[in-house]
């Protein structure tokens, strides 16, 4: 199990990584963007589009599994941190047998939507036509790797294991001195 | 519809209906409502609405798929040109001068051709069609009064008009129509495209300094459209009545929106520089962006869709009619 | 009583623990699978991810807190708070006011609670932590602070007010600046009375520092005001829009840092993964939000309640006093958004009716619903602070109590004197 776990987080990992570009992307044309506005009188043609149907779908879509990963989807531990460690884990369990079942309906739904889009050639027309495919992809890719990122962590908790071994780290600038 | 009125008048039939509209809109108080009430009207109260505006259930592109998956029976789906491109047609700078003349043309259209060449394709059955006034183009600083006036301008636009302010020379730019205002007021944008019905519900008006009447920069259509699963279940006397009342409601909200374009257009003349053109000058405009028809038909027909016979049924429609 | 097993089942989840986008989300879907059945079940899962995502306007999300991310992983933010902390560093509470000064000027730049608030807490809570202030307090300044995002403009919600009602954006964005000062001010207060009970939450500096190590504090200050300066010029001389605002900020604030020598690659990488930790948290949340209010809406129980208040035969403050308790009670579940949009349509003609003015009454629902922001079991700014800086979600609940009850004054001010609202546009009008 461990070791199917640990081939599941470098597949994750690659998405987090092209969810990391979508990021950097979106920085660099919307601020061009505007300079571009600004300076020459000249929108760069398909930046808003791009930022919006592209790179915010796969941004988050992306990483909504690795974010499952270290336990980054909060939650209210009022009560839930005065569990027992057993009751914990049996409660995540139920609480993620079920994300794990809404994931897949809407993972479902996005690849019906992708293969719809790309057998009818659809496209969001303007100057450039985009493809819309590409903007659809990242649900059913991103609902699906959660999915089995909560499968795994269900199992890992049904044979006593943890199921966020790496917890959420937090940036403390001291860590560069 | 929840119920099947297979047995019996006395059973109402229940039909939802849902739109990214504000209800203070010209296009819901006096297209949604005026058809939903003339529906009811004319079924005597047998069917009823339960409508759902200002994107309460969805976003302004998700009414198609709303409707086909009946979560709503009746859907706003003007917004899905991916799947239902070629009724942009009549959104195409100068397709028509009045919105009575661009809404009878496109429903027209849509009753001859479109409606099996592109609707019922996708699974819906559109219940009326409104052509809104040909968009001016407003701006903040720079009063435009001719085609040279406009190159070199960045304008917030939308849909087709891309292709039209791209061809005069212009930087057509995207955002938020939320964002339109103050973008206006900053400098980030010189002018946007709106007809006057729609200043209002964005407060242009009080940004604006400037504003062209007469130019045909290009539209908007309002499509309704009804799951066509749904509309086969529902009794002939009702079929009659959506017919009826979509007629109506196409020639009602059209006539009162070229009313009201008038009527503004004067009224917002106290604060805003009007530059109207003259017949002339609005014919040369038109001509100038006459290579977006070619350029817009030539992109769908690449990809399938029979965008030149959409142009040439359009054309011949326009001709009947005058 | 289909209706309310969702509701139920919503508060039961959110209670023993369940992530809250799961909770928004399963419980939306269990409702539409009661109300509405299989096929709207389907429908709007198929539609609500992708457009709860796919939106530029929410762009800023990100943006916001990647700026956040470069200005604390390079150090300058630190180098700005021990600045504050030499300065205000004796006064009762000084970092929680330097806080809210931030907070006043992200309010600036930013027109949304929740980038602010996540930028915020990204930055302003490990230095709050580092000088032993206490976790609740520091998280409630955090969550408050973004609150005043909606209220100085730019904002969103002031604007999407004014969208659904056809009232002046104009009038509503300026009417919003006084308010936003008094809130401003009224949450200094909250800080002083705080901080003068109980001193043990936020510790005094032990040693007076001198003048002159006071001014040599400010030498590092300077890279945090090119790009405060930076930004909020790109704004008001029209060169981004607010939306835009965020990704100017964080590439002007990564070329700084750069030159300064003070970026590298891992640095750089904690930035890039710590915001998109914090933007899918977020977003994920309003997925869910999004399916859960798209079930209420179905059942059609907002609009009957409305309605319900429409009929009532009472003086014309008891209904407007009606309807700010049911958007306070709306604000403990939902999203501020998702409220306006789903009761405007039906609460604006009442307003109107009665002869209340409408910037007025645009600036106290505003209100009204950002006090929704912070308050348990749904409250999104308390979500974003906690989960950016990683501390426990009921901490922030714990600190904003306070806060709330200040809020509530205010609110009620604004309710009692309409000049407070309407003198600066009034005077502005075009
Ligand atoms: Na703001
Ligand atoms: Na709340």
């Amino acid at each position: 199990m461990e070791k199917l776990e640990k081939l599941f987080s470098k597949l994750e990992n690659i998405f987090l990584i092209l969810s990391q570009v979508a990021l950097v992307i979106m920085m660099i044309l919307t601020t061009f963007d505007a300079f571009s506005r600004y300076l020459f009188s000249n929108s760069i043609v398909g930046a808003y589009e791009v930022t919006e149907m592209y790179l915010m779908v796969a941004l988050v879509f992306l990483s909504m599994s690795y974010v499952q990963k270290v336990d980054g989807h909060i939650r209210l531990d009022i009560l839930f941190e005065r569990f027992p460690k057993r009751v914990q884990a049996i409660v995540n369990s139920v609480f993620y047998v079920l994300a794990a079942g809404m994931m897949f309906f809407i993972g479902l739904k996005g690849l019906e939507m992708t293969i719809n889009a790309l057998q009818n050639n659809l496209v969001a027309s303007g100057l450039i036509n985009l493809p819309l495919w590409i903007s659809y992809i990242w649900i059913p890719i991103g609902a699906f790797l959660i999915m089995v990122r909560l499968v795994i962590q269900v199992i890992l908790l049904l044979i006593g294991r943890e199921a966020h071994p790496v917890k959420e780290i937090l940036i403390e600038e001291d860590d560069f001195e | 519809g929840d119920s099947d009125n297979a047995n019996g008048k006395s059973e109402t039939i229940k039909l939802k209906i849902a739109d990214s509209l504000p209800t203070t809109n010209y296009l819901s108080s006096e297209g949604t409502v005026f058809f939903m009430e003339r529906v009811e009207e004319l079924t005597d109260g047998k069917v009823e609405f339960e409508h759902y505006p200002a994107e309460q259930i969805g976003k302004a592109n998700s009414y198609l798929d709303l409707t086909l998956s009946k979560t709503i029976d009746i859907g706003y789906t003007s917004y899905s040109t991916d799947r239902l491109p070629l009724t942009e047609v009549a959104t195409l700078p100068g397709a028509y001068s009045s919105a009575e003349e661009g809404s009878k043309i496109i429903w027209q259209l849509m009753k001859d051709y479109l409606t099996e060449e592109e609707y019922l394709k996708n699974g819906v059955r559109p219940l009326y069609a409104v052509a809104l006034p040909q968009y001016q183009y407003v701006t903040a600083k720079k009063p435009i009064k001719s085609m040279k006036d406009i190159k070199g301008t960045k304008a917030r636009v939308t849909g087709t008009m891309e292709l039209g302010f791209d061809a005069l020379g212009a930087s057509p730019v995207f955002m938020p129509a939320t964002e339109a205002y103050t973008a206006m007021e900053r400098g980030t944008v010189d002018g946007v495209t709106f007809p006057f019905t729609s200043f209002e519900a964005y407060q242009i008006e009080s940004i604006a300094n400037y504003s062209t009447k007469g130019a045909n920069l290009g539209s908007f259509t309002v499509v309704y459209s009804i799951n066509e699963d749904v509309y086969k279940s529902l009794p002939e006397d009702v079929k009659e009545a959506l017919a009826q009342a979509g007629d109506e409601t196409v020639e009602h909200l059209s006539k009162f929106l070229d009313k009201k374009n008038e009527e503004l257009a004067e009224k917002f003349a106290s604060e805003i520089e009007i530059y109207e053109l003259n017949d002339e000058e609005s014919a040369e405009w038109d001509q100038a962006l006459e290579p977006v028809w070619d350029r817009w038909a030539e992109d769908l027909e690449k990809r399938g869709f029979k965008a030149k016979e959409t142009v040439q049924k359009y054309r011949e429609i326009q001709e009947s009619l005058q | 009583m289909t209706v309310a097993i969702p509701l139920i089942l919503l508060a039961l989840f959110l209670a023993i623990g369940m992530p809250i986008a799961f909770a928004l989300g399963i419980s939306g879907s269990i409702g539409l699978l009661l109300f509405s059945g299989w096929d709207s079940f389907l429908g709007i899962l198929s539609t609500a991810p992708y457009d709860s995502v796919k939106s530029f306007l929410l762009s800023a999300i990100p943006m916001f807190i990647l700026m956040a991310a470069f200005m604390t992983v390079s150090g300058i933010m630190k180098d700005l708070f021990e600045a504050a902390y030499k300065w205000l560093g004796r006064l009762p509470g000084g970092l929680g006011i330097a806080t809210i000064f931030a907070g006043a000027m992200m309010a600036a730049v930013s027109g949304s609670s929740q980038a602010s608030a996540a930028a915020m807490s990204k930055a302003v809570a490990p230095q709050m932590r580092k000088f032993k202030y206490n976790t609740a307090f520091t998280m409630g300044v955090i969550s408050m602070a973004g609150t005043l995002a909606v209220m100085i403009p730019p904002s969103i919600i002031l604007i999407l007010y004014g969208i659904l009602t056809e009232t002046g954006v104009g009038s509503l964005l300026i009417a919003g600046v006084v308010p936003g000062i008094l809130t401003a001010l009224g949450y200094i207060i909250t800080i002083f009375i705080w901080v003068k009970l109980k001193p043990e939450i936020a510790p005094k500096i032990e040693i007076k520092p001198t003048l002159s190590e006071r001014f040599a504090s400010l030498k590092n200050v300077w890279p945090m005001l090119v790009i405060i300066i930076a930004v909020i010029g790109g704004i008001y001389s029209g060169i981004v829009t607010a939306t835009e605002a965020g990704a100017m900020g964080a590439f002007i604030t990564l070329v700084v840092v750069l030159l300064m020598g003070r970026m590298n690659m891992k640095k750089f990488g904690v930035a890039l993964n710590d915001t998109i930790k914090s933007t899918t948290m977020i977003m994920t949340i309003i997925v869910g939000a999004h399916i859960f209010s798209y079930f209420l809406t179905m059942t059609q129980s907002t609009q009957k309640v409305v309605m319900m208040i429409n009929e009532l035969d009472i003086s014309r403050y008891w209904i407007l006093a009606i309807i700010i308790l049911v958007y306070l009670i709306l604000g403990f579940f939902m999203d501020q958004i998702a409220i306006l949009i789903l009761t405007l349509p039906l609460t604006f003609p009442i307003i109107m009716a009665l002869g209340f003015n409408p910037v007025w009454f645009g600036i106290i629902i505003t209100k009204t619903v950002e006090i929704g922001l912070v308050t348990p079991p749904v409250g999104m700014n308390v979500f974003v602070a906690t989960g950016a800086a990683g501390v426990k979600t009921s901490e922030g609940f714990k600190g904003v109590t306070w806060f709330v009850i200040m809020d509530l004054l205010i609110l009620l001010l604004l309710i009692l004197l309409p000049f407070l609202t309407l003198w600066l546009p009034g005077m502005m009008i075009k």
